[in-house]
C-alpha cells in the first residue's frame, strides 16, 4: 500500500509540480518580488483585508482559483491518458473507498498552494471576527478539492472518457492539409499556441503604440517582433512531427509540388493573421501603412522560411533552436541597417 | 502524379492524428483521389467500422484504425495495392471483410496485390496466392 502511494505521488503528484515550475516561479514572482522584504508582512495581510472586505476582489482570487483547478484537471486528463501511466488503472481493482482515499489525497496535494493560501485568509478572517467569510473560503476549496478528486476517480474508472466524441452536424467543412495542422495545434497544442500568439500581439501592440511622429524608430518593434515570430518555431517543429509521424500517407498521395507548397503558405499565412489584425488595427497611426506592410511581409517570410527549413531538413528541436537564433542574429544585422 | 493515384498502401501499425475523426480523414483522402459517389459507403460497410466513424480516432482500438488503413488504401481505384501485415489486429469479421475485398478488386478491376505478412494467408479464400519466402519475412503475390 505504501510503496502504491509513493508511485501514485510520484506520477500524479510530483510531476505536476516539476511541470508546473515556471508557473510557480510566475507566481512567486508577482507575489514577492513586487514589494521591498521588509513590508512583505504588511502587503500580505493588506492584500488579505481587501479580499475579505472586497467582494470583486473575492470573486477574482475565486476565479484564480478555479483556473488554477482547470489546471490541475488537464494536468490529470494528460496524465492518465499517457500509455505510460495506464499500469495506475490498477487502482480500480483496490476497494472503492481506498481509491477515492487515494484521489483524495492526490487532489489535496495537487491543490496545496490554493489549500495553504485559503487556510492564511480564513485565520485572518476568524482573527477579524468574520467566521463566516472563513467558511465561505474553505467550503469553497473543499468543494475545488472534491471535485478534482472525483473527476480523477471517474478518469481513472471510465478510461479513454471524452475521447470518443461524436460529431452531431450534418454540416461537414471540407478537410486540407492545412485545416489539420491548424487544428493539431487547436487540440494538442493549445496552451503553447495561445502563448506564442499572446506574447507575439502584445508586443507588437505595445511597442508600436508608443511610435510618435517625432519619435518614429521602429528598429526595436521589429525586433522584438520578429523574435516572437521566430517563437512559432516550436509550433513548426511540432507540426512538422506529426507529419512525420501520424500524417504520413499524405506523402503518397497525388497531390501536386506546387499545391503542397500552396497549402502551407496559407496554413503559414492564417498563423500570421491575428498580428495582421494588429497591425492593420495600428494603421495609419502610430504606423505608417507603407511600414506595416513591411512587417506584414517579413513576418509571413520569416514564418514560411521557418517551415520550409523543417521540410528541407529533419532537425532535433535543439539544433533548430540554434539555426532560429543563427537567422534571427542575420535579421538583427540586417534590420538595423534598414531601419538605421 | 497519376502512378501514385494507381497505388493504394496500408503499414502494418498505422498511425493518425487522434484529434480527427475516421470520417474526417476518409474525407480528406477522398478529396484528393476523387473517389466515386457510394464508394466509401461501400467500404466502410464491408469492413464494417461505420458505427465509429464520427468518432475521434483518439479513441479508437488497434483493429479499428488497422481497418481505417485498410479502407484508404482500397479508395480510389488503384491497380497495385501493397498491405504491410494485413492480418494483424483484425477481428474476424474485417478479416472476412477484407479477402472479400480482395477477391473482388483482383476479379472486378484486375488489381494486384503485395502482401507481406508473418501469418499465412488462408489458401482455400484466396487459391492462386504466390508466395516468396524471405529468410524470415513472408512474400505474397496473388494474380
Amino acid at each position: 500500500m505504501r510503496s502504491m502511494d509513493r508511485v501514485w505521488n510520484k506520477i500524479m503528484v510530483r510531476a505536476f509540480y516539476r511541470e508546473q515550475v515556471g508557473f510557480f516561479l510566475f507566481v512567486f514572482l508577482v507575489f514577492f518580488g513586487v514589494v521591498q522584504p521588509s513590508t512583505q508582512l504588511y502587503f500580505h495581510y493588506a492584500l488579505i483585508r481587501g479580499i475579505l472586505e472586497t467582494p470583486a476582489f473575492m470573486g477574482l482570487v475565486v476565479l484564480a482559483w478555479g483556473l488554477y483547478g482547470l489546471r490541475v484537471r488537464r494536468f490529470i486528463h494528460q496524465t492518465l491518458g499517457n500509455p505510460d501511466a495506464r499500469f495506475l488503472y490498477k487502482a480500480n481493482a483496490l476497494p472503492p473507498h481506498r481509491t477515492i482515499a487515494h484521489c483524495v489525497r492526490s487532489s489535496a496535494a495537487l491543490l496545496g498552494p490554493v489549500i495553504g493560501y485559503a487556510a492564511i485568509i480564513s485565520a485572518v478572517a476568524v482573527a477579524r471576527h468574520t467566521a463566516e467569510k472563513a467558511i465561505e473560503v474553505l467550503g469553497f476549496v473543499t468543494l475545488l478539492v472534491a471535485a478534482i478528486a472525483l473527476e480523477m476517480r471517474r478518469r481513472l474508472k471510465y478510461a479513454g472518457l471524452d475521447v470518443a466524441k461524436t460529431r452531431k452536424s450534418g454540416w461537414r467543412p471540407r478537410v486540407t492539409y492545412g485545416s489539420i495542422l491548424l487544428a493539431f495545434l487547436l487540440a494538442e497544442n493549445k496552451g503553447v499556441t495561445a502563448a506564442v500568439k499572446v506574447f507575439s500581439c502584445a508586443l507588437l501592440y505595445l511597442l508600436l503604440r508608443l511610435q510618435t511622429a517625432d519619435d518614429y524608430d521602429l528598429r526595436m518593434p521589429f525586433l522584438a517582433f520578429s523574435l516572437a515570430l521566430f517563437g512559432h518555431g516550436i509550433l513548426f517543429h511540432r507540426c512538422r512531427k506529426l507529419e512525420t509521424t501520424r500524417l504520413l500517407g499524405y506523402r503518397s498521395l497525388p497531390v501536386k509540388r506546387f499545391r503542397r507548397g500552396a497549402q502551407y503558405a496559407l496554413f503559414c499565412f492564417v498563423l500570421l493573421l491575428p498580428e495582421i489584425i494588429v497591425l492593420g488595427w495600428l494603421t495609419p497611426h502610430p504606423i505608417r501603412l507603407v511600414d506595416a506592410l513591411a512587417f506584414a511581409g517579413l513576418g509571413y517570410v520569416i514564418l514560411f522560411l521557418l517551415y520550409s527549413i523543417l521540410l528541407a531538413w529533419t532537425l532535433k528541436p535543439a539544433d533548430y533552436l540554434k539555426l532560429c537564433l543563427v537567422l534571427f542574429g542575420i535579421l538583427y544585422i540586417l534590420a538595423l541597417k534598414a531601419w538605421g | 502524379m497519376a502512378y501514385r493515384r494507381l497505388i493504394g498502401w496500408a503499414d502494418a501499425e498505422p498511425l493518425y492524428p487522434g484529434f480527427l475523426t475516421g470520417q474526417e480523414v476518409i474525407n480528406f483522402y477522398s478529396g484528393i483521389l476523387h473517389t466515386e459517389a457510394g464508394q466509401i459507403t461501400y467500404l466502410l460497410q464491408r469492413l464494417q467500422i461505420g458505427a465509429w466513424i464520427d468518432t475521434r480516432l483518439a479513441g479508437w482500438s488497434s483493429g479499428m484504425t488497422k481497418k481505417l488503413a485498410l479502407l484508404l488504401a482500397f479508395l480510389g481505384r488503384p491497380v497495385w495495392i501493397l498491405l504491410d501485415e494485413p492480418l494483424i489486429t483484425l477481428d474476424e469479421s474485417g478479416l472476412a471483410g477484407l479477402l472479400a475485398l480482395i477477391r473482388e478488386y483482383r476479379d472486378k478491376y484486375g488489381a494486384g496485390f503485395l502482401l507481406s505478412s508473418h501469418q499465412p494467408l488462408p489458401a482455400d479464400v484466396l487459391p492462386d496466392t504466390q508466395s516468396l519466402i524471405l529468410t524470415n519475412r513472408s512474400i505474397q503475390l496473388i494474380s
